[in-house]
């Protein structure tokens, strides 16, 4: 590498102000998605290749409406601004994005961030939307005005950002000069600066407003496209009906477009299995590639499909800017059982996976709402859960058509979905009962103006989710998978032995022993080993259940011909039992590692292992006994 | 509709301050004060407010009720917010007059 290095730019900004679509264009798919160091508040940097061949690094900050923080999220943005983050050194140059058709709020952010003495230029953002309104911002005066650089963009445009491109490529080269001085007293300087009041908010304010009178922008149009959108939307009748369709359509489509691009790659895996088979010679090498890589890794890959379809929804009512408005629709009902609006979006996520539900409650202000909506997110049924679940009612649950085309098994499905959100709420209602305070919980949530979603953002958004998804499969899960393989394969058993070999090895010995603790619950020492991988991945449950009733079936094959067999092996109130213990299922390590990483303490992630094991086994418990006992009745 | 012209700020004859959530849906009024709330807590309440748009003197609107009467959305400037009753009640505003809507 050359003796300079490439300058570091930040992007800050309000919430809604079109950052991220900056900086997706900006830097296209040159992300690198890490975490803070000691917080998982996201970290988004990415590279900018100029015209000219030179490389800028660009760090989308998570936004903010002050320099005051009030979530994890804004606390980042002020201490990165103010040099005070172990690890991250001061920018290089502050890009502060404004919504043009907000200036009077945007810009008082830029006023804080101008006395932070920092090289400062203001992209001037969906000017596109401030002209269809009739305002027209004259980005020469603004800078004249504010004695900053002001470079118009629109964030969802190709080429949107070229003004703003230009501008950082001139940018002063930097050398490399490690512990540049005076870092931490800069960040120390600031601090004096930013720690402000109501009297300053008023201030800046007021500066703004008669920066916009001279402008001649100090009236924006008031009623706006979106207004008239949210009198239908947000109604008390209509909205929370259009809610209902919308999540119903969501999921129905999530479950049936998904189908057949699960078969495909259901075959692609059983056609690698035979390929293995064929060219590999039977034996340990063969049995590790085809029963514990394929069959484990992939009888969860199967999955992708779904995963892409439920992030497609919520990216694209995110981007568009209907989930807060969902959220506002639901914040009474939340309110009910101690939880805000808010929580919502987190919740909702949790459908594909409990990981990117637990990230996204950082934008939760409140410290307890936060807690709990993490504490409670692993009840809303995963789509990790889809196959235990496919398996067990495809097994046991008669294939019959009730009324108006509802089937049996639908709506067993249906009910173990709603069973995972009823727990949820009453769990939330009970941790209620502790909240310790009653005073005016704040809301404050915006309603960002509704725009078209862009198709660029949607892609850059899903190829990160989908990457974390493969990462897991290829790391944890196939971890897991070998692990498993090893320990039902090893020891080999004696000749002459009548059982089957499982059961001489030592995961059959860890399954009788656990069976003694799963036996009041009705299950037999062959769920009992597929419990324990289960903890680690719920989906691998399935295949672990494969691997131990030794199929000689390959690759995802595995749920189908599985199917047949557990419904011989087992009785039905096993059956319905183990489908309730997966509704409380103790959540994955993975889930528990985040969790730990979120609160900072192992309390929480022990006490959410705790609560759902017990709630599992006392759940399954009832179900078990009560179905027997109601079998043997009828 | 859209370009909705700038209003005057004449309030209508003889209206008092009230809370924000005594305003009727889609009425206009203009912000007067943003107090702190009564009771315990919330004192950076205001600031808070403040920082979201909500001034004296900035035109609002309730856009909707939420089903059961709470949260609201409120207009406030260019800006839409979600406030809670509570947080709306610390917003004082003097209804505009009527302008034959």
């Amino acid at each position: 590498m050359s003796a300079v290095a490439e300058p570091l730019v930040a992007l800050v900004g309000n919430p809604n102000c079109g950052k991220t679509a900056l900086f997706n264009l900006l830097t296209g798919s040159r992300q690198k998605i890490a975490n803070y160091a000691g917080v998982t508040v996201e970290r988004k940097e990415g590279r900018l290749l100029a015209p000219s061949g030179r490389g800028v690094r660009v760090l989308d900050l998570p936004g903010a409406y002050s320099l005051r923080p009030r979530t994890p999220d804004e606390q980042i943005t002020c201490d990165f601004v103010l040099g005070r983050l172990a690890d991250e050194p001061l920018p290089d140059a502050i890009v502060a994005v404004v919504d043009a058709t907000n200036l009077r709020r945007h810009l008082c952010l830029v006023l804080a961030l101008r006395r932070l003495g920092l090289p400062l230029v203001v992209a001037l953002n969906m000017v596109d939307l401030a002209r269809q309104r009739g305002l027209q911002v004259d980005p020469a005066r603004l800078a004249t005005e504010l004695g900053l650089p002001v470079v118009e963009t629109v964030g969802i445009r190709a080429h949107g950002a070229r003004a703003l491109t230009d501008y950082l490529e001139r940018l002063p080269p930097v050398s490399i000069a490690p512990g540049a001085p005076g870092t931490a007293a800069i960040g120390r300087d600031n601090a004096a600066a930013i720690a402000a009041d109501l009297d300053r908010v008023l201030g800046d304010q007021q500066e703004v407003e008669q920066l916009l009178n001279r402008l001649g922008l100090a009236e924006a149009p008031f009623e706006t496209l979106s207004d008239r959108i949210d009198a239908v939307v947000l109604h008390p009748v209509v909205g929370p009906l259009i809610l209902a369709v919308t999540l119903f359509a969501m999921f129905q489509a999530v479950f049936r477009l998904a189908q057949p691009f699960m078969q495909a790659l259901t075959s692609l895996v059983g056609w690698l299995a035979t390929l293995i088979a064929a060219m590999v010679p039977a034996g340990l090498l063969r049995s590790l590639l085809v029963d514990g890589v394929l069959a484990g890794a992939g009888s969860v890959l199967v999955f992708l499909p779904q995963i892409v379809l439920l992030f497609t929804f919520i990216l694209i009512l995110e981007d568009s800017g209907y989930l807060p408005r969902a959220a506002f629709l639901l914040d009474r009902l939340m309110g009910g059982v101690g939880l805000s609006g808010r929580s919502f979006i987190p919740l909702l996520s949790s459908f594909a996976c409990a990981i990117p539900g637990i990230l996204a409650t950082r934008t939760i202000p409140n410290a307890r709402d936060r807690l709990v909506t993490i504490m409670i997110a692993p009840l809303m049924t995963c789509s990790a859960r889809l196959p235990v679940y496919a398996l067990l009612i495809g097994a046991f649950i008669p294939p019959r058509q009730l009324a108006l085309g509802i089937g049996l098994q639908g709506l067993v499905l249906f009910a173990l979905y709603a069973g995972g959100i009823g727990s949820a709420l009453l769990v939330a209602l009970i941790l209620k009962r502790y909240a310790r305070t009653r005073a005016v919980q704040p809301l404050q949530m915006e309603l960002p103006a509704y725009h078209w979603p862009s198709l660029r953002n949607l892609a850059i958004g899903l190829t990160q989710r989908v990457e974390v998804f493969l990462r897991r499969v290829g790391t944890t899960i196939l971890a897991l998978m070998v692990v498993l393989w090893f320990l039902a394969s090893v020891p080999v058993p004696p000749p002459g032995y009548a059982g089957s070999p499982i059961e001489w090895s030592i995961a059959g010995r860890i399954g009788a022993l656990l069976a003694q603790v799963f036996a009041p619950i009705g299950f037999n020492w062959q769920i009992s080993i597929a419990l324990v991988p289960g903890l680690a991945a719920r989906e691998v449950a399935v295949g672990a259940l494969g691997t131990v009733y030794s199929l000689a079936a390959t690759g995802t094959d595995v749920a189908g011909q599985l199917a047949p067999i557990v419904a011989r092996a087992w009785s039905l109130p096993t059956a319905l039992a183990l489908l309730v213990w997966y509704v409380f299922a103790p959540q994955c390590l993975s889930t528990l590692a985040v969790v730990r990483r979120e609160t900072n303490s192992w309390r929480y992630p022990a006490l959410m292992a705790g609560y759902l094991f017990a709630l599992a086994y006392l759940a399954a418990g009832l179900t078990f006994h009560l179905s027997r006992w109601l079998l043997g009745a009828a | 509709m859209s370009a909705e012209r700038p209003l005057p700020p004449d309030d209508a004859p003889g209206a008092v301050p009230v809370p924000l959530t005594e305003l009727a849906t889609r009425v206009d009024a203009r912000i007067v004060a943003v107090v702190a709330p009564s009771g315990e807590g919330g004192a950076d309440l205001p600031e808070r407010l403040a920082e979201l748009g909500f001034v004296p003197g900035e035109r609002v609107r309730i856009l909707a009720r939420a089903p059961f009467g709470d949260p609201l959305a409120v207009r406030a400037g260019s800006g839409t917010f979600a406030l809670r009753r509570a947080e709306a009640a610390c917003v004082r505003v003097l209804p505009l007059a009527a302008r034959g809507r």
